[in-house]
């Protein structure tokens, strides 16, 4: 067991960082009653590097305009701009935004595969294959993991006020549309790097289940935060050494284990 | 001045002295709401303009408190302490003046028992006071209230009132409140706004609480009876 958990330290490394970051990212989520942004920007981004694989087997090769992460951060970046704008319009209802930008760019990257000649991509849209992250992907996902947490650490307390009363940080003069553009764009930035590795189905697990167990163990804010790191972490090693020991697909096991995780909270919950 | 779907005033004039109470009352959807809120600062027109004559004029804003989602993890500590973040600056921590602010704002309306209960547990009047509190923790030279006793009863919005009331007489401070309850308003201000399709008219509570101002306003018959000096009002042709 020790061995096979060497072998994949890079895997196991750049998991953590993904599930300790999307993990505090996916209380604003959840609070903000925003879940499916989170959904939504992760198939975005997998449409981004499905349009990177396409254009590279066919031959398409223009440097770093045609680069995976520049082309998933771009179709991510475009996401959060039509996302943001859903308290502002009229017309579209805002589920029905996210779901619309959800299933086109799903629709849009299961084509682009499709004609791509490459098949490492297929496990995109699943539980992506994270045991074979490399040390290039674990230094990427660490360098911008970690300046997504010393954003948040540092404006913490911007983040949740504009989240929690718009109007009344609005009048103390908080630029609120800029401070949420830039909770979000700090979103994108993760998951572009996550799905790479991840998936978007363990990208987006890591938004919603830990969150889940943070709000029902933490009392205080700081606990929700803290609680929901706690679940993302814990619930990565275990379900990275139940896939191990059972010989189980990765991504779907640390999932599951999210999920046994926030069920024991909320058992935990009712009991206190 | 047009604020994009939220509506369009016509030019619209109005003046606040220092330490007096006025209120903006009209039926819903007449737009009280929207004109606080431009006021604040918080949306924006998308033709036309406001302009503050004194602009040194801080403003603490109650918002209605249906606003606040209460599935946030927050205390009613915590929601008064952001009404400091300006001081302590972006990227900073509140300091412990800025805590001390907070818990006298909360004494000072009467909870200060409350502040480690988390906000979302809170009853609607003790929301609505915390949410007083915050507003007063910016030490402001005026406090707009938008439908503060909404939703509360009789004795909750009876003990809201007399609070902002004493807040006015005793601390001076300049009072603007929107609300539909028309009867509770105008028992409460010197001075009264009638806000309905875009216009205001401004006047004493004398001057615009009578019957044919409030038939014309509401579209409805309106009779106004004035017992010990509270006015009564009532929409007639219920009678049978």
């Amino acid at each position: 067991m020790l061995e096979l958990l060497v072998l994949f330290r890079e895997s196991i490394a750049g998991t953590l960082v993904i599930a300790a970051v999307g993990s505090l990212l996916g209380v604003y989520m959840l609070l903000r009653r925003v879940v499916f942004v989170g959904a939504a920007l992760a198939q975005l981004s997998s449409a981004g590097l499905a349009l990177a694989a396409f254009l590279a087997s066919a031959g398409v090769a223009l440097g770093v305009l045609t680069d995976r992460y520049l082309l998933a951060l771009l179709f991510t970046v475009v996401g959060v701009g039509f996302l943001a704008r859903q308290d502002h319009r009229r017309g579209i209802p805002a589920d029905a935004r996210l779901g619309m930008a959800f299933v086109l760019a799903g629709a849009a990257a299961i084509l682009l595969v499709a004609r791509s000649a490459t098949a490492d991509l297929h496990d995109l849209f699943f539980g992506g294959d994270v045991l074979l992250m490399t040390r290039a992907e674990l230094a990427r996902l660490a360098l911008v993991g970690g300046g997504v947490l010393a954003l948040h650490l540092a404006a913490m307390k911007e983040f949740v006020f504009v989240s929690f009363d718009p109007e009344m940080a609005a009048t103390l003069g908080y630029r609120v549309r800029r401070w949420s553009l830039l909770l979000y764009l700090s979103a994108a930035a993760l998951i572009t790097v996550a799905i790479a590795s991840a998936g978007v189905l363990l990208t987006f697990g890591y938004l919603v289940l830990p969150p889940i167990s943070g709000l029902l163990l933490g009392k205080r804010l700081g606990g929700v935060f803290a609680w929901s790191v706690a679940a993302g972490v814990t619930g990565t090693l275990v379900g990275f050494l139940a896939s191990i020991r059972l010989d189980l697909p990765t991504g779907a096991t640390v999932i599951v284990s999210l999920g046994a995780l926030a069920l024991v909270a909320r058992l935990a919950k009712s009991v206190r | 001045m047009a604020f994009g779907r939220h509506g369009v005033f016509e030019a619209v004039s109005f003046g606040l002295a220092r330490g007096e109470m006025l209120g903006l009352v009209g039926p819903n959807g007449g737009g009280k709401t929207t004109l606080i809120r431009a006021l604040l600062g918080v949306i924006r027109p998308t033709s036309g303009r406001i302009v503050h004559h004194d602009p040194a004029l801080t403003m603490g804003y109650v918002p209605q408190r249906e606003t606040l989602d209460p599935v946030w993890p927050l205390t009613a500590g915590e929601v008064v302490l952001m009404a400091r973040y300006p001081r302590a600056g972006y990227f900073h921590r509140p300091g412990a003046e800025d805590r001390a602010s907070a818990r006298r704002a909360l004494a000072e309306v009467g909870i200060e028992e409350l502040h480690d209960r988390a906000y979302g547990n809170l009853s609607g009047g003790q929301k609505q006071r915390v949410l007083l509190a915050r507003a007063l923790a910016t030490e402001p030279g005026a406090l707009v209230l938008d439908e503060p006793t909404f939703g509360m009863d009789l004795a909750a919005s009876t003990s809201m009132l007399a609070l902002v009331r004493r807040l006015n007489r005793e601390r001076g401070i300049t009072v603007l409140i929107a609300s539909h309850l028309l009867e509770e308003v105008v028992n409460l201000v010197e001075r009264v706004g009638f806000v309905l399709d875009g216009s205001v008219q401004v006047g004493t509570v004398a001057e615009m609480v009578v019957p044919e101002r409030l038939t014309a306003l509401y579209g409805v018959p309106v009779a106004v009876d004035v017992v010990n000096g509270h006015r009564a009002i009532h929409a007639r042709g219920l009678e049978g």
